[in-house]
């Protein structure tokens, strides 16, 4: 195996076709070649991850509930309540459930009826499940084409895995 | 020889994918991959379409020029329950089994009986490189020492603060030959999102090779050496405590 340079030397950013290349190994090694031949490869199938994307989308929506907490009553000038900690709460387990599951949402948002509201989307239908101030917890799933459903759900853990199990046939159907 | 299975009963592996890079097919086989669909049946029921968008701006003294462009680069298909996908595309093919992952053979398998739909599919193709990745979600109580998990990890000097909140690590290793070819191993390490009382660390260990058109043969071959080599890597980045965790 290829000698590697004393830790001083390690650069810290390398850059194309820079003199730091020399740094870290050999510069005859076949290891160095390898290196060089893959670097632009390397950082091409470091996107590709599935899961990756939907921890990042994960840590996306747990900012935008996160930031639901600074809201204050009136938040839309139309007399909404802010979303209170109960609520939030009550979101943050189905997103918990969600990133278990693999399946994430598309985006949580304030509710005007005072609440948090997640919501999912593909091409032509969309899903959201509102967790109210007032404790209730309404599925909604609709398109252009039927008529909407509305189901009302408790705060328990199996309604929140069935409502994860409805959404998920719904919108991947 | 076959390799031994490794397997813990509570396998932390998140994401699991073969990827295989080829040179740029010509534009109109993306014809031919529309085609695909007909024949990958009933357990990839949905796909998309990829495309590849590229913009360019000019800033010179004689004006300012931008331009867009988008090309279509391939189809990706979801199993029904979105746990499998694969990718084919005019640059190459990638096959993704999410958790929960069984072990090696189905998921080779079933990478394998794709590429070949591909090959059939797209015809002769030029390698450039092969990679085997592993992405785990190593879950351990918090707060604790790192130490105790894994066996490569920051070392911070004592006078620094002792806490984590979060960070990154990467390293970048070649691979001796050991039947996949010279090769280059990335490991990152950083936080995920994790529950309260726990931290979540990222382990995601990818395998490079390269594999300049080689035959399908030598390559599943190739491929099919990593997995000891996957396997003593993963092995070697835990403690025994973290490997009593997950077994």
């Amino acid at each position: 195996m290829p000698a590697i340079a004393a830790p001083s030397k390690l650069s810290v950013f390398w850059g194309r076709r820079t003199e730091r290349e020399n740094e870290l190994i050999e510069p005859n090694s076949p290891s160095r070649r390898t290196f060089l031949f893959f670097r632009q490869l390397i950082e091409e199938g470091n996107s590709t991850s599935k899961f990756l994307e939907i921890a990042g989308k994960y840590r996306e929506l747990r900012t935008s509930l996160h930031d639901c907490n600074f809201l204050t009553d009136n938040w839309d000038s139309y007399d909404a309540p802010k979303p209170e900690r109960h609520s939030m709460e009550m979101a943050e387990g189905l997103l918990r459930k969600l990133f278990a599951d693999l399946f994430m949402a598309n985006r949580v948002i304030p509710s005007a009826e005072g609440g948090v509201a997640i919501y999912f989307n593909n091409e032509k239908k969309t899903a959201y499940v509102e967790y109210r101030n007032s404790g209730s917890v309404i599925l909604a799933m609709y398109d252009d084409k039927s008529d909407p459903i509305i189901i009302e759900l408790s705060e328990s853990d199996d309604d929140q895995s069935r409502a994860l199990s409805l959404i998920k046939n719904y919108i991947s159907a | 020889m076959p390799t031994e299975a490794l397997h813990f009963n509570k396998a932390p592996i998140r994401e699991a994918i073969i990827a295989i890079q080829i040179h740029d097919l010509p534009e109109e086989i993306i014809k031919e991959i529309r085609r695909l669909p007909e024949q990958v049946g009933g357990a990839y029921p949905k796909n998309n379409e990829m495309s590849l968008g590229q913009f360019v701006g000019q800033i010179s003294p004689q004006g300012t020029t931008a331009s867009a462009s988008q090309r279509s680069l391939g189809l990706q298909f979801h199993s029904a329950d979105t746990k499998q996908l694969f990718q084919v595309r005019l640059n190459g093919f990638s096959f993704h089994r999410l958790a929960p992952y069984e072990s090696w053979s189905p998921f080779r398998d079933e990478a394998f009986k794709l590429w070949n739909l591909y090959r059939q599919i797209v015809g002769p193709v030029k390698t450039i490189n092969f990679s085997v990745r592993y992405i785990n979600d190593l879950v351990v109580p918090a707060p604790a020492r790192l130490e105790e998990y894994l066996q490569v990890h920051p070392e911070l000097p004592v006078g620094m603060p002792e806490l984590i909140r979060n960070y990154y690590l990467r390293l970048e290793l070649p691979l001796e030959d050991r039947g996949a070819g010279e090769g280059l191993l990335t490991i990152t390490q950083t936080l995920l999102p994790s529950e309260p009382g726990t931290a979540s660390i990222l382990l995601d260990n990818l395998f490079v090779y390269p594999a300049l058109t080689v035959s399908d043969d030598i390559l599943w071959k190739r491929i099919d050496a990593v997995q000891a080599v996957k396997n003593e890597v993963f092995l070697a980045a835990l403690t025994t405590e973290m490997q009593k965790r997950i077994s």
